[in-house]
């Protein structure tokens, strides 16, 4: 694979700030490759992406773009090598959707930005591949959110670049959109050998998506900086690296789903086994009752508490008495009585 | 490198940008049309009416069959209608560069701060001069008088110095807008202890320039003023590519290969002449500015400046022509402040357009 991004012994941070955000970093990203950036609010993300994107000067070290250095590069020349989507929303106006995307040419067209018929069948194949022909006429203020974060994907696909930048490109989002969204990215990698770098907070999505995940990781002791982990989701699933970054965050990383649990302390221990009823049952009266607090085992060992999932509904077994219950709401209220 | 986009059959259907396109021609065509009707409309009428045949027939180099209306047409009428054509095409798409720089629907021509310089500088040499220049204290022979118009140059000109250098430092175009505001209190608060000072007479003087007029360039004085207001359309309509990259905002326009600051000073250089030269020529001549760019968004429904520069010139001109004329009160012997025209005859048109369609309310963001 051929290198898009290389940052090399990058120091990034705000020079009056005293301390960098994070120090000699050493960063690459290959050509259709899409690695999410992953970390608490605050620790540096957009700060990353912002001097990986030539918008601010590092404090130390270089950033390679297809073996250029974009700090170097004028903005022209930048803006057809990298395009960027950010997460503020702007209003640009009487314009329809196409013509956002059509600026997404800028760089490449003369000085009075007039569109040959090589630019319009860019924007049109740009327009294509988020699948918006059917919003090109439209006016941008009527998009939903989702339209227009595709509109804007199209606008950036439209400046031809090597790597693309996303900045939290989910976060107004609800749950099917950001998955479209995620999707359309990955797809997009695939098809144009393009790189793409997304910072975000959907760590759900990003183990799914992404090729390689960097973490940004708060240091050991206070005054350490911030690190960054760099590796593919299921090994840091693994090695336990996705678990120790948001080990204080209130929620839990449970590496067998993927995903957070709220960590509360815990009421209860009990035993579930199923004696009927399909998986899903088991599944879903695994999350209730471990929402509810209750720390769930297989054994018999710890727990006093039984509790069977049947093809009608739950037996619960405790004290000595078995009671039977027909939905999840009365189970939890029944268990929360023991 | 990346693979490029291949140029697939187009389904992007291209009909309504056809359609959008031939609108847009059709309403330039118009504009033209209305504009080259208003400047005829101010050399026949008049505190005297003088038929079509005999103001074409004078234009064209020939002589009326009264001397006192060639004279008319090529000494009064004819300067005024071209200044009043320069003076709103300048007027109109100057305010719209500051509306998209400052991405603000309220920033006008004078946002920089201009029309408060140039007015300091004329009630400085008005207000402040000795009893002297007695010519001064004549209503007419003010506008006409080259000291003012070298007096509200040079206070436009200091003040377009200032905002190029903050325009060179500061990251962020609203610091400008600001300073701009800023500067307006400053000169007006110094404008109101001179006149706090100055006698009634020269506090008439400097009112009378207040108010605006299209009839103080002489022909001496045309080339200078055509040439700067030119000069300031042609910069402007070679920005409209970088004012489209800022329409998305600032961020946006720099990832998009626009060296924002470059083309702030730009825009800076380009607005300040224009709005400078009108100033220093005819007097601080609001609402036209303001207006016909929302109007132009209104009409037009595009935000694309290669069609918003030429349809703003071409209706500030018609516009300004068109308040020249209700300001010089066809048949009869008054004339009227022209900015009291320019607003009581604009504003009803603006709220009506604002009122009616989506477009111009949208244009900066307000549903």
């Amino acid at each position: 694979m051929k290198v898009a991004l290389h940052a090399r012994d990058l120091t990034i941070g705000y020079k009056r700030a005293g301390q960098p955000i994070a120090a000699h970093l050493d960063l690459t990203l290959y050509d259709g490759e899409l690695v999410c950036l992953i970390g608490q609010n605050g620790i540096g993300k957009t700060t990353l992406l912002r001097t990986l994107a030539g918008m601010q000067p590092p404090l130390s070290g270089t950033v390679g773009l297809h073996d250029q250095d974009v700090h170097q590069l004028d903005a022209g020349a930048l803006a057809r090598l990298l395009s960027i989507v950010l997460t503020e929303r702007v209003d640009p106006g009487v314009m329809i959707a196409r013509e956002l995307v059509a600026l997404g040419r800028h760089p490449h067209t003369d000085w009075l930005g007039r569109l040959s018929a090589h630019d319009q069948a860019i924007i049109d194949g740009a327009i294509q591949s988020v699948g918006a022909a059917h919003l090109a006429a439209r006016p941008v203020r009527e998009l939903s959110d989702g339209e227009r974060q595709k509109i804007t994907i199209a606008r950036a696909l439209a400046q031809e670049p090597a790597l693309l930048i996303l900045d939290e490109p989910t976060a107004f989002l609800d749950l099917p959109r950001r998955v479209e969204i995620m999707r359309l990215v990955r797809r997009l990698t695939r098809e144009r050998g393009m790189a793409a770098l997304i910072s975000t907070h959907d760590l759900d999505l990003a183990l799914r998506a992404a090729d390689r995940l960097w973490l940004l990781v708060p240091g050991m002791t206070p005054d350490a900086l911030p690190t960054l982990i760099d590796g593919a989701p299921e090994d840091l699933i693994l090695n336990g690296a996705l678990a120790a970054a948001f080990q204080n965050d209130g929620a839990q990383f449970d590496p067998a789903t993927g995903s957070f649990q709220l960590s509360a302390e815990s009421i209860g221990v009990v035993q579930l086994t199923s004696a009927g009823g399909d998986d899903l049952r088991g599944v879903w009266t695994r999350r209730a009752l471990e929402r509810a607090g209750f720390r769930v085992v297989n054994d018999t060992q710890t727990a006093n508490t039984h509790i069977e999932t049947t093809e009608e509904g739950w037996r619960v077994m405790a004290d000595g008495t078995t009671v039977h219950m027909e939905s999840i709401s009365r189970l939890i209220e029944k268990l929360r009585t023991l | 490198m990346a693979q490029r986009v291949s140029a697939s059959v187009p389904s992007v259907s291209t009909a309504p940008l056809q359609r959008a396109k031939t609108a847009r021609i059709g309403a330039l065509t118009l504009l033209t049309g209305v504009l080259i009707v208003a400047f005829i409309a101010v050399l026949v009428m008049g505190s005297v009416n003088i038929p079509l045949n005999e103001v074409l027939t004078t234009v064209l180099g020939g002589d009326a069959s009264r001397e006192a209306w060639t004279n008319i047409v090529l000494k009064v009428r004819l300067p005024k209608a071209t200044t009043a054509a320069l003076a709103g095409a300048a007027l109109s798409v100057a305010g719209l560069l500051m509306q998209t720089l400052f991405r603000n629907p309220l920033a006008d021509p004078f946002a920089l701060g201009i029309s408060s310089g140039a007015s300091l500088g004329v009630a400085l040499m008005v207000l402040s001069a000795g009893t002297a220049g007695g010519a001064l204290l004549t209503g007419f022979g003010l506008r006409g008088d080259l000291a003012v118009t070298a007096a509200a140059s040079i206070g436009a000109g200091l003040v377009m110095l200032l905002a190029l250098a903050a325009a060179r430092r500061v990251s962020g175009s609203v610091t400008l807008l600001i300073l701009g505001l800023m500067f307006g209190y400053i000169s007006g608060a110094l404008v109101t202890l001179l006149m706090h000072s100055a006698i009634p007479e020269r506090i008439q003087a400097y009112t009378n320039w207040t108010f605006g007029s299209f009839g103080g360039v002489t022909w001496g004085q045309m080339p200078i003023f055509a040439a700067a207001v030119v000069t300031g359309l042609i910069a402007a309509l070679a920005l409209g590519k970088s004012l489209n990259a800022l329409l998305t905002g600032e961020a946006v326009a720099r990832s998009l290969g626009l060296n924002v600051r470059r083309a702030r000073v730009g825009i800076v250089i380009a607005a300040a002449l224009l709005a400078g030269s009108v100033t220093a020529f005819c007097g601080p001549i609001g609402f036209i500015g303001i207006a016909v760019p929302h109007v132009c968004r209104g009409i037009l429904r595009t935000s694309d400046h290669r069609t918003l520069i030429p349809a703003a010139l071409l209706m500030g001109a018609a516009a300004a022509l068109i308040a020249a004329l209700i300001a010089e009160m066809p048949g009869t012997r008054t004339v009227l402040p022209l900015n009291a025209i320019t607003a009581l005859a604009g504003a009803p048109v603006v709220i009506w357009i604002v009122m009616r369609g989506r477009a111009a309310r949208a244009a900066f963001g307000d549903a």
